[in-house]
């Protein structure tokens, strides 16, 4: 509304201010207009809430006629990065940064000005290049910023060209990492495909997702740790996740076991239209992981469990699911004529839960939002609370990657929005 | 904080590069507020969190009572393709936002967060 020309006033309860305070400025509004009311608004009365809205309206009128722009502060250049003089041994700085808020609390290596500049030689890109305005602090992460955190997470300088990658979509605005200061805890989810991925070591294979890898491991927490630190995505505040996840401490970086793809099943990358030969990124971000149903035994009763894990209403027609299939359980199902649009189309079918459901879930508009999801009311006709709904908006939202070692059980990311592919330069 | 069982490890001299970047400059211009109300139009928009349009309906009914010739639009109330959620929640922003501008409000009143 700002930019359109038009005053604002934001009433925001006192949970949230600090929260709307720091995304404001992240999107370059520093003092905007705020009327603080005191939290919670839900699971109270209507009488309570009335009675709030009396006690504030005076403060509101004042804010509406009174309120005045304030001064703009100065801005520092993103480039080079400052540097400090410190003297102490290497939990010393440990403790120096974590209370400046420079590190996530995860020991890290002191990112040096030696340590930059040979982390820099992992990428042509220009050291002061900008990359990224993250939020909600509205922190300027240029490439060098970037080698700072790719030193602190121990990575090699070759895995530069893949966290660029990554950034680079995850500024899009449709990535929306805005939201990652919600009250549900959110998390990078990145798969990896082509040559690089044996070139710099990504882990494919048994426990891709889990510790021991290396590249995985430092690309991962080389994310996490900008988000936090550059992106100001810090709890207490601005991040509202009453329990959090570990998920967010190493950004998840898995890659494709392309090795053991099934007759027939194509890449995660060359489906997006990139040649096998591309080495790509795709980048994702989900709320939640589990197991994927059952073996099952029988093909159909292997796809029977994986749609009623996903038949969850919070899903929600604005997300998708990540689904990871290990070549065991992907091979079982092509030998059985089921190809990854197939497996879509009939989760699509069948991950479904009544509207009764999303009505409990969304108490306001669960029906309203189901009812004018696009092309419902042409395929559903008229819904009704026991008129069954697919969790996402698509069957394309079913993303399907073939990764992990031996086994016979499939997980899945929940939640995943769209996913985002871009090519690694080096 | 208790440093009296830490090791002994060498102490030395460190230049190291600040990891927390510079944040953005300002970048949009805040409007100036009006004087008053009285004869203008507000805009009253709502995040669909719980209770939020209980509030800024109490909001709306003081204005009505309080300032004279003030014209109250409530937006959820009359649009009826707010909100739907979706795969773009950036682009729905987008969109709430051009919607709310063709009342030709003099100000908006927003309830944001939980």
């Amino acid at each position: 509304m700002e930019k359109l020309g038009i005053p604002t006033v934001t009433i925001v309860s006192s949970r949230f201010i600090s929260l709307a305070k720091i995304a404001s400025e992240g999107r370059g509004a520093a003092g905007l207009c705020f009327v603080e009311v005191p939290h919670p608004f839900e699971l109270i009365s209507k009488e309570q809430v009335e009675a709030k809205a009396d006690v504030a309206f005076p403060e509101i009128i004042k804010a509406a006629t009174q309120w005045k722009v304030p001064v703009a502060p100065q801005q520092a250049k993103p480039y080079p990065a400052e540097t400090v003089k410190f003297t102490g041994n290497v939990k010393d700085v440990e403790d120096f940064f974590f209370d400046k808020g420079w590190s996530m609390g995860v020991p890290f290596i002191p990112p040096t000005k030696n340590s930059v500049a040979a982390m820099l030689k992992g990428t042509t890109r220009r050291p002061d290049e900008l990359l990224w305005v993250i939020p909600p602090r509205g922190g300027l992460v240029t490439v060098e910023e970037v080698a700072v955190h790719a030193v602190m997470a121990g990575a090699e300088p070759e895995y530069m060209p893949v966290i660029i990658a990554i950034i680079e979509m995850m500024r899009k605005e449709e990535y929306h990492w805005v939201e990652n200061v919600t009250t549900s805890p959110v998390w990078p989810v990145v798969i990896v495909n082509g040559p690089i991925v044996k070139e710099i070591g990504i882990a494919y294979s048994t426990g891709t997702g889990g510790r021991d890898h290396k590249a995985n491991i430092a690309i991962g927490l080389t994310i996490s740790s900008i988000v936090d630190v550059i992106g100001g995505s810090k709890y207490p505040v601005p991040n509202m996740s009453p329990v959090g996840n570990p998920a967010e401490i190493v950004s998840v970086v898995m890659g494709e076991n392309e090795d053991e793809l099934p007759e027939g099943w194509e890449p995660f990358h060359v489906e997006t239209g990139y040649k096998k030969t591309d080495s790509v990124v795709s980048v994702g971000r989900s709320m939640g992981f589990y197991m994927l149903g059952e073996n099952g035994g029988t093909v159909e009763d292997m796809l029977w469990s994986f749609a009623k894990t996903l038949s969850y209403a919070k899903q929600s027609l604005s997300g998708g699911a990540l689904l990871l299939l290990p070549p065991q359980p992907a091979a079982f199902l092509a030998r059985a004529g089921w190809t990854k649009d197939r497996i879509r189309e009939y989760l699509w079918e069948n991950a479904r839960s009544p509207a009764s459901w999303w009505r409990r879930v969304f108490p306001k508009d669960g029906l309203t939002a189901a009812k004018e999801a696009p092309g419902f009311a042409e395929k559903y006709g008229p819904i009704t609370p026991d008129t069954l709904l697919p969790t996402v908006a698509s069957p394309e939202m079913y993303k399907i990657v073939v990764t992990g070692g031996p086994g016979s059980h499939s997980f899945h990311y929940k939640q995943t929005g769209q996913f985002f592919t871009n090519l690694i330069k080096k | 904080m208790n440093t009296s069982n830490r090791a002994e490890e060498s102490v030395q001299e460190w230049e190291l590069v600040n990891p927390e970047g510079v944040k953005q400059p300002e970048v949009v211009k805040l409007n100036p507020h009006l004087g008053a109300l009285e004869g203008k139009t507000v805009v009253l928009t709502w995040n669909r969190k719980p209770n939020g349009d209980v509030f800024l309906s109490r909001v709306a009914e003081l204005l009505a009572k309080e300032v004279k010739d003030v014209k109250i639009i409530k937006h959820w109330e009359i649009d009826p393709h707010y909100p739907i959620p979706g795969p773009d929640p950036a682009g729905f922003g987008k969109q709430l936002a051009a919607t709310v501008l063709e009342y030709k409000p003099d100000i908006v009143i927003n309830g944001q967060g939980d």
